[in-house]
């Protein structure tokens, strides 16, 4: 994939499905990502379900609302997100209409912390016969 | 098994074709651990402090109907309210499986949080012989840990079954030599399960792919010994066999946690509804499954999809009965 938080997506990229917590790619970094005007909405919807961190979603009436953002429903009749804010409170609903965009603002917990850079350190500590490193 | 013969036949005498078997409930998302195969627990922190409320829990036993409800997470053994959560479905006549890493069991049980019942099972994650499951849970000790943990369970009259998920490189003659580990340590029942492919695991290069599935379940399963006892339908283990097929029933296994109620399964998270009801009349339920020619559901072999369809297939067919029972009296697989 090319997109990242200076890129904007190329239209025709992979079917947005939220497979076992995610649908993307863990490596790919979009954290810190601003959408562009050219990408549509549904679409940056789409990936903020996706992803595992905190995102702003900004309002067209001025306001913003910063949170994890963990449903939507663009098949109801009045398409949807659905949020927990910064505090955890929630949930928050927030129609499709009411978005102006969304910026993908807090850290992307899924990203790094990979299971072959433990074994890395795991190995190394072995080797200098220090205590293995715990996750 | 007459709790589940009879919820399933009075199921099908509904008419019901998509009835929950085991409600998946999660009160939490935080663990102790941070495995490499599990997708569950990334999540900002504001969302990993939260859990839900024993009357949330009771609320959703009760509008999903299943009889046997499993408590994993995030770490169950972490939720404050878990001692009261598990007193008050004991008392509804849940069958409870409370999945734990077994970190903190001992000193919960030293505690008196929990009273022996036949209602309540702990299912202790065990990956493998200790270098495995170590390794599998990114921590060494845990292992040890959770065995001193079975004990004490055993000891203090609890059921005790084992939970284990096998990815690509389980040294199948270890895992049998694992089985007899266990069995030797009073577990009542042992579960085995393929792992999925979380795409927000941290390991995504040793999950089975379906030919190896079969390969390793067969090499692991074959010639079965008499004192290990599965504590999942025998039907299923023959699935991972590659000798009998099942499609997935992602219904058979809901999952609710504190987002609601998670669609499609417990595996794949594609949006949430607000009620059960919901869950079941509007999730597009022919987009899963392998036939459905899904990506995500490709390679699954898990439990929570297949294991349903093989007890509604024991249940629903006189050759699935005699098949199921053939396999418990003789032990053949």
């Amino acid at each position: 994939m090319t997109t990242g938080p200076e890129a904007p997506f190329e239209h025709g990229g992979p079917t947005i499905h939220r497979p076992a917590s995610g649908g993307t790619d863990p490596q790919t970094p979009f954290e810190g990502w601003v959408p562009g005007p050219d990408v549509p909405l549904a679409e940056v919807i789409d990936r903020a379900f996706d992803y595992r961190g905190n995102v702003t979603v900004d309002l067209r009436d001025g306001g913003a609302v910063s949170g994890y953002l963990f449903n939507r429903d663009a098949r109801a009749r009045d398409p949807f997100v659905q949020m927990f804010d910064a505090a955890g409170d929630g949930p928050i609903t927030i129609r499709y209409a009411e978005i102006r965009t969304i910026r993908f603002t807090g850290k992307d917990t899924a990203a790094g912390n990979s299971y072959a850079a433990w074994l890395e350190r795991k190995a190394a500590a072995q080797a200098e016969g220090r205590p293995t490193p715990q996750r | 098994m007459w709790t589940v013969a009879s919820y399933v036949l009075g199921q099908r005498l509904r008419g019901r074709t998509r009835y929950p078997l085991v409600l998946m409930l999660e009160p939490l998302f935080r663990c102790n651990l941070a495995c490499a195969g599990c997708g569950k627990i990334q999540y900002p922190a504001q969302i990993l402090k939260k859990h839900l409320t024993v009357e949330q829990c009771l609320a959703a036993v009760e509008e999903c109907g299943a009889p046997m409800v499993s408590i994993p997470g995030g770490e169950p053994l972490m939720y404050p309210d878990i001692s009261r959560l598990v007193k008050e479905l004991v008392a509804r006549k849940k069958y409870v499986y409370l999945c734990t890493n077994a970190i903190l069991l001992k000193e919960k049980l030293e505690a008196g949080w929990f009273t022996p019942s036949k209602y309540l099972s702990f299912s202790i994650h065990m990956d493998g012989p200790r270098d495995a499951h170590d390794e599998a849970v990114c921590r060494d000790g845990v292992y040890d840990v959770a065995v001193a943990a079975i004990r004490e369970a055993v000891r203090r009259g609890f059921r005790v079954t084992t939970n284990s998920t096998l990815f690509d490189g389980t040294d199948a003659p270890r895992m049998r030599d694992f089985f007899d580990d266990m069995m030797e340590l009073g577990v009542e029942g042992m579960m085995v399960s393929p792992g999925y492919s979380y795409t927000k695991a941290p390991d995504q290069e040793h999950f089975l792919r379906r030919q190896r599935s079969f390969e390793l379940f067969r090499t692991m399963l074959e010639r079965p010994k008499p004192r290990w006892k599965f504590n999942q339908s025998p039907l299923f283990l023959r699935f991972l066999m590659g000798k009998q097929d099942f499609e997935c029933t992602p219904w058979g296994n809901p999952t609710y946690n504190l987002f609601g109620w998670q669609r499609p399964c417990y595996l794949l998270q594609e949006g949430y509804a607000a009620t059960f009801k919901e869950l079941i009349d509007d999730t597009a339920w022919e987009r899963y499954g392998r036939r459905s020619g899904n990506d995500k559901c490709r390679d699954c072999m898990v439990h929570c999809g297949h294991e349903p369809s093989a007890v509604d297939y024991t249940f629903s067919s006189w050759r699935g009965f005699r098949d199921t029972v053939v396999a418990a009296v003789t032990g053949r697989l």
